[in-house]
């Protein structure tokens, strides 16, 4: 009697769970348009089930009173004429109770009409779960990249037209570039500013590796050209050994630079002699000074800031120079700032604190401090320290869009665009901010 | 130990024997002849109120007859005195030339007495009349005289014309096992009467009870069995009727003026013994009590100005409580517990 009243409550409660989680399938889907996965839920609906079953067993409890009282209330509702009730003080002896008609209880729903709403519920929870969400547009919240991802195609853009011979390299990273904007998840800013920060990493890289090859073709012009001119001065082009020695020294450095290569092509044109005439010498010469000076020029645009003899404008070194001859003291700088510079903060005195960059402001005498040059600082304006590593960066593939679970409540870290609405990155424009001023 | 099955049905024969006589006697009045029948076999006194003409003495009349036993009728009027009912001492001479005071007993010495229309007499006749209904003996100068067993008055009494009336005082209703409304009959009936009946004189009954059977009845009526849980259902029944009870209900306190006594429950008790033994069962039942707590109660529940301006009645009382009341609402382990301790 008890379990079968237990398992009537249970059916009943365990209705309105199933409703209750049809509900919250189908809400997700669409809002969220998360799609159900049985993991997601499986620890609630565990718990609330055990919850659901006590509730039932409680129930069960309630309704069924003791055995004495359920006599009586039989005896009462199945008009049994007192014999049940006389059954607990006294022996019936030859009187046979009757049977005891049990009345039904009208506010439960009979077993048929409680499957038929366990059923509904069932096939509502399934429905849900298996709602079409295909139709919806993925939400998805993303980054203001725009500016980033235009800085990174400027900078690969530059070095496409300086640098030929990395070609694969440099595709590879204009792929990355352009699944930037796939990996664009303001759910997880670090994760985007890394890969952006690794785009970075690569193009620069990329930068050296160019210059390094360049330096290497300078250098072997260089050496060529020396090599020419030698030979034109000593007027040994007939000799066969040292003819020959070149012959084989420009056939090596053809295989290793392409330029090279079509310099000698254009030079020879279709004469099929191995031998180079003396015009041919000196057109080479020509030719690779010509080269070499074209070289040179793309190595002094990758070296960036690195100081040469030819320009010293804009060099980290002389900015430094020019700083230590031109820039104002602290004494001026103090003067300079309006009352004196006595703004600062006050250390809890009256008195405004002197805004000083020495120890010799009042309360600072023992303060550790270290000077650090401007010059010191201009190299690393828009670099970010993302480790030490012995070895090169490593191409970083784009990560594909993490699939919003629910449940993830991580806030957004950085700036996000969602409906049109755009958000700064507050750290990056404060960061920004401080390297322009 | 129960009355055997065997034994219980011959009484109940007995009983629905008598009820089948009575319904021949008084057409499309069944259920007034169960209660009186129910009635009978509590020992208890009936008041019969209802319009003239519904067949009330009839009815007392006819039992009269069916019971074989010894039937008196009093028409009370209001110059009806005590000596008139109870009777009196009167001066005899013997064939000695002795005079002596004999007691010649009074209408009221009988088995069946039909006290016709009750309300007439003056207060002090009514209180005689009542005495003795309770005592179930007369005193009369110093001398105590029982009255026959068994003993049984059918009162009636007339609900209009109640100019030159008096009114029966609560006190004394209670006397009264039952107050039974004889109402009218409908259309089929009453052409069944017309019909059937010449004059509308009831016909001679061709059986009537001995007196052995009657008092097989009332041994019967001593074995049934009244459980703890239908007793402990008869006494919240009448305990709820006051309006001082703890769990009385709202238009209880704001009606009743006074609840029943505990004569009521007592009254509830047999008349459920009564009730069972006509439906053949050797225990009282719950249903046993609901048939029989309106009649027995509807005339000791006393209503206030409040209730009369709300036309609410002792029956609609009762049926609350009635409804209200959950037989099962018994703490049986806890009660059956007491007497051991």
């Amino acid at each position: 009697m008890l379990w079968a009243e237990f398992i009537r409550s249970l059916i009943r409660f365990l209705t309105v769970e199933i409703w209750f989680y049809g509900m919250v399938i189908l809400v997700h889907r669409l809002t969220i348009s998360s799609v159900f996965t049985l993991s997601n839920y499986l620890v609630p609906v565990l718990l609330s089930t055990l919850l659901v079953a006590l509730a039932a067993w409680i129930e069960a409890h309630r309704h069924l009173p003791s055995a004495a009282k359920l006599l009586i209330w039989l005896d009462a509702h199945s008009h049994a004429g007192g014999f049940l009730a006389t059954s607990l003080d006294t022996s019936l002896g030859s009187w046979q109770p009757p049977e005891p008609s049990i009345p039904k209880i009208n506010h439960f729903h009979d077993w048929k009409t409680s499957a038929i709403h366990t059923l509904i519920a069932c096939l509502f929870c399934i429905g849900a779960a298996i709602f079409p969400i295909e139709h919806k547009t993925q939400q998805q919240f993303k980054l203001d990249l725009t500016e980033e991802t235009k800085q990174l195609q400027e900078k690969l853009d530059m070095l496409k037209d300086q640098s030929e011979d990395i070609t694969e390299q440099l595709e590879s990273i204009s792929n990355a570039i352009e699944q930037l904007d796939q990996a664009n998840d303001a759910t997880a800013p670090d994760e985007v500013y890394k890969l952006i920060d690794s785009i970075n990493s690569r193009i620069d890289y990329a930068e050296q590796q160019s210059l390094i090859k360049i330096e290497k073709q300078i250098e072997t012009r260089d050496n060529l050209e020396a090599l020419l001119e030698e030979l034109l001065k000593q007027d040994k082009l007939d000799s066969s050994p040292e003819m020959q020695e070149l012959a084989k020294l420009l056939d090596t450095l053809v295989l290793s630079d392409k330029d090279l290569e079509m310099l000698l092509q254009d030079i020879k044109g279709n004469s099929q002699a191995q031998k180079l005439t003396k015009e041919q010498i000196k057109e080479l010469i020509e030719k690779l000074k010509k080269q070499n000076h074209q070289k040179k020029t793309i190595a002094a645009k990758l070296k960036k800031c690195e100081c040469n003899q030819e320009n010293g404008e804009g060099c980290c070194e002389s900015l430094a120079v020019w700083l230590e001859n031109n820039a104002p003291g602290a004494a001026q700088l103090q003067d300079l700032l309006p009352e004196g510079g006595m703004q600062g903060i006050s250390r809890g005195e009256q008195t405004t604190a002197p805004l000083t960059y020495d120890n010799t402001a009042k309360g600072f005498e023992n303060a550790k401090h270290k000077s650090i040059p401007l010059s010191a600082l201009a190299d690393q304006e828009g670099s970010i320290l993302m480790g030490v590593a012995k070895s090169p960066p490593e191409p970083q593939q784009a990560q594909p869009i993490q699939q919003h679970t629910p449940g993830n409540l991580n806030p957004a870290k950085a700036p996000v665009k969602s409906q049109g609405k755009t958000i700064q990155p507050r750290h990056r424009k404060a960061v920004d901010e401080y390297f322009k001023h | 130990m129960l009355i055997e099955p065997q034994q219980l049905k011959e009484h109940q024969d007995i009983a629905l024997k008598l009820l089948e006589e009575l319904d021949k006697i008084l057409l499309g009045q069944h259920e007034v002849h169960k209660l009186l029948i129910i009635g009978i076999l509590s020992k208890g006194h009936i008041l019969l109120e209802g319009l003239p003409g519904v067949g009330k003495t009839a009815l007392v009349k006819g039992l009269g007859l069916l019971m074989n036993l010894e039937f008196k009728r009093i028409q009370f009027t209001p110059d009806l005195l005590p000596a008139d009912i109870l009777g009196g001492n009167i001066l005899q001479q013997d064939q000695h030339g002795n005079r002596s005071l004999v007691f010649q007993p009074g209408a009221i010495f009988a088995n069946i007495v039909l006290a016709d229309e009750i309300n007439r007499a003056s207060p002090k006749t009514q209180s005689a009349m009542l005495e003795a209904m309770q005592e179930r003996a007369v005193t009369l100068q110093g001398t105590t005289r029982p009255l026959p067993d068994p003993f049984f008055v059918l009162a009636s009494q007339n609900p209009i014309e109640l100019e030159g009336t008096y009114p029966i005082p609560e006190a004394q209703l209670d006397r009264f096992l039952f107050k039974i409304s004889v109402t009218g009959v409908n259309a089929d009936v009453l052409a069944q009467i017309i019909s059937q009946r010449r004059r509308g004189e009831p016909p001679a009954p061709t059986w009537a009870i001995t007196k052995d059977q009657l008092d097989g009845l009332f041994d019967a009526m001593d074995r049934i069995h009244l459980s703890g849980p239908v007793a402990n259902y008869i006494a919240r029944i009448v305990a709820s009727a006051h309006p001082d009870a703890p769990n009385a209900h709202e238009s209880i306190r704001n009606c009743v003026r006074f609840g029943p006594s505990p004569r009521a429950a007592i009254a509830i008790a047999e008349a459920a013994r009564a009730a069972a033994l006509l439906e053949g069962r050797p225990t009282v039942g719950f249903d046993d009590v609901i048939a029989v707590a309106k009649p027995v109660l509807n005339h000791r529940i006393i209503l206030n100005y409040q209730a009369k301006l709300e036309n609410i009645t002792p029956e609609t009382i009762v049926d609350r409580i009635l409804d209200t009341l959950d037989p099962a609402a018994i703490d049986w382990d806890k009660l059956h517990a007491k007497p051991q301790e």
